[in-house]
């Protein structure tokens, strides 16, 4: 008898039951370390210290954060100043930060926004 | 079941969990690097910092200041900066100082002098991005105009001197200034990476990447604001751009930017809308991003070369040119 015929009978439907779970769970796995979905945090630092850290996922209803004279609506898509008292208004002119690297700032009243991904794949920095 | 059997299953788990495992290790690396991260204001403009390494909190307290004092010595809004005691007609003996003052001179003369750092008293005129902005009178620019020139800055050995009437404004290179002061201190500092803007002017230093990756830094939309124009992958660097994009006024359908070309006293009348520089030196990246930005594409390529830097050009028309050995994605 060859080996290939003993090998073949030795094998049960419980050992293929077993091989064909292992490589499911070993899919599983992997398709699994691909599949976190991103989540934003926005960060905003006032004079040089983190004041606030929001999770814009657990956003459920906009509201306004006010600093420095400077007041910034917090949205479950991003945040955006509404309002300063600075004069060139440049911080209100920016719009919307809403992707992972976006940064905006009043500058003359110290306060700056930082949009951040959960996840560390993303962009390093941004030149403009 | 026999040994034969459950030694064969054991090896095929192991082999199968290796490899998924060792893939989510590889996949992951980045995460076995403590990192820290802290934004600000200084110069002006957007300080972001994350520095990846032990102790890296404290390391990040220690590049703010170093920041704050190249400003406080570089500033000509500082009253007892060195800048601004050159401006008043004393004379200045500061090494640093006159090292800047020197290359810029060579940028300029390299750029036919539309690119001067003694352009100070013309952008005092414009005020372009700041509260009190306008457009100055044709006499106004043209009385100025008689101040500003590279070659009336007297260097001898460390000492700087500029005639009366002439204003030094290094505000096109001190981000980038700052960011080679950076890169000096981290490099003895035991850090393992840095990425740091200094108003957008981008230092990428560091091991993080030896395994195998690279520092990915997005170059802003001159158009689309919040939007990327495309992805620069590199090892390590300084990235620099220039556009009419981020400190600019309109009025009766024209934009007035805040580049100034240095031989008219205008902001530039150029074919491009932004430059990004990337090159060894942040201090030159700076100034060859807006002395490309002035010249064009076509009069960039000589001080390109010269610099051994590499350029991403953007039109009117939104054609985007690279030039030069960089990995960008757009």
């Amino acid at each position: 008898m060859s080996t290939k015929d003993e090998i073949r009978r030795s094998i049960t439907k419980g050992d293929i039951v077993l091989i064909m779970s292992l490589i499911l769970i070993s899919l599983m796995m992997f398709v699994f370390s691909f599949s976190d979905s991103e989540n934003l945090i926005a960060e905003i630092y006032v004079s040089g210290e983190k004041a606030h850290s929001i999770a814009l996922s657990e956003v459920e209803e906009s509201y306004t954060v006010n600093e420095n004279y400077c007041q910034l609506l917090v949205e479950e898509d991003g945040v955006s100043f509404v309002f300063s008292d600075c004069g060139d208004k440049f911080c209100i002119k920016r719009g919307k930060l809403k992707r992972p690297g976006d940064t905006m700032a009043c500058v003359p009243e110290k306060v700056v926004v930082v949009l951040k991904s959960d996840k560390q794949n993303g962009i390093d920095g941004v030149s403009y | 079941m026999n040994k034969k059997k459950v030694i064969s299953i054991a090896l095929i788990a192991v082999i199968l969990l290796g490899a998924v495992g060792l893939f989510v290790f590889y996949k992951d690396r980045h995460k076995r690097f403590d990192f820290f991260e802290k934004s600000s204001v200084a110069m002006g403009t957007i300080v972001t910092q994350k520095i990846y390494g032990d102790f890296a909190a404290k390391e990040i307290e220690n590049t703010k200041v170093i920041i704050d004092n190249l400003e406080d010595m570089i500033s000509w809004r500082e009253d007892d900066s060195e800048v601004a005691r050159l401006n008043s007609g004393v004379s200045v003996n500061s090494p640093y100082l006159a090292s800047i003052i020197n290359q810029c001179g060579k940028v300029s003369g390299l750029s036919g002098g539309v690119f001067d750092v003694t352009v100070g008293g013309i952008s005092q005129l414009w005020c372009i991005g700041e509260e009190n902005q306008r457009i100055p009178d044709k006499d106004e620019i043209e009385s100025e105009l008689k101040n500003v020139g590279y070659d009336k800055i007297k260097l001898e050995n460390d000492a700087v001197r500029v005639p009366d009437g002439t204003k030094i404004d290094l505000g096109a290179v001190g981000k980038g200034a700052a960011c080679d002061i950076l890169k000096a201190y981290l490099d003895t500092s035991g850090m393992q990476g840095a990425v740091i803007s200094v108003g957008g002017s981008i230092l990428a230093w560091g091991d993080y990447n030896k395994a195998g990756d690279k520092w990915q830094i997005a170059v802003a939309h001159p158009r689309n604001k919040g939007e990327y124009l495309g992805i620069l992958s590199l090892d390590e660097g300084f990235v620099s751009t220039s556009g009419d994009y981020e400190k600019y006024f309109e009025k009766d359908g024209k934009r007035y930017h805040h580049i100034i070309d240095a031989t008219s006293g205008y902001p530039a009348e150029t074919d491009l809308i932004s430059v990004t520089i990337v090159c060894n030196s942040g201090m030159l990246s700076d100034a060859l991003s807006t002395a490309c930005f002035i010249l064009g594409e076509e009069k960039s390529k000589p001080l390109l070369e010269e610099y051994g830097a590499s350029a991403i050009f953007v039109d009117k028309d939104m054609n985007i040119s690279v030039v030069g050995d960089i990995d960008f994605e757009y």
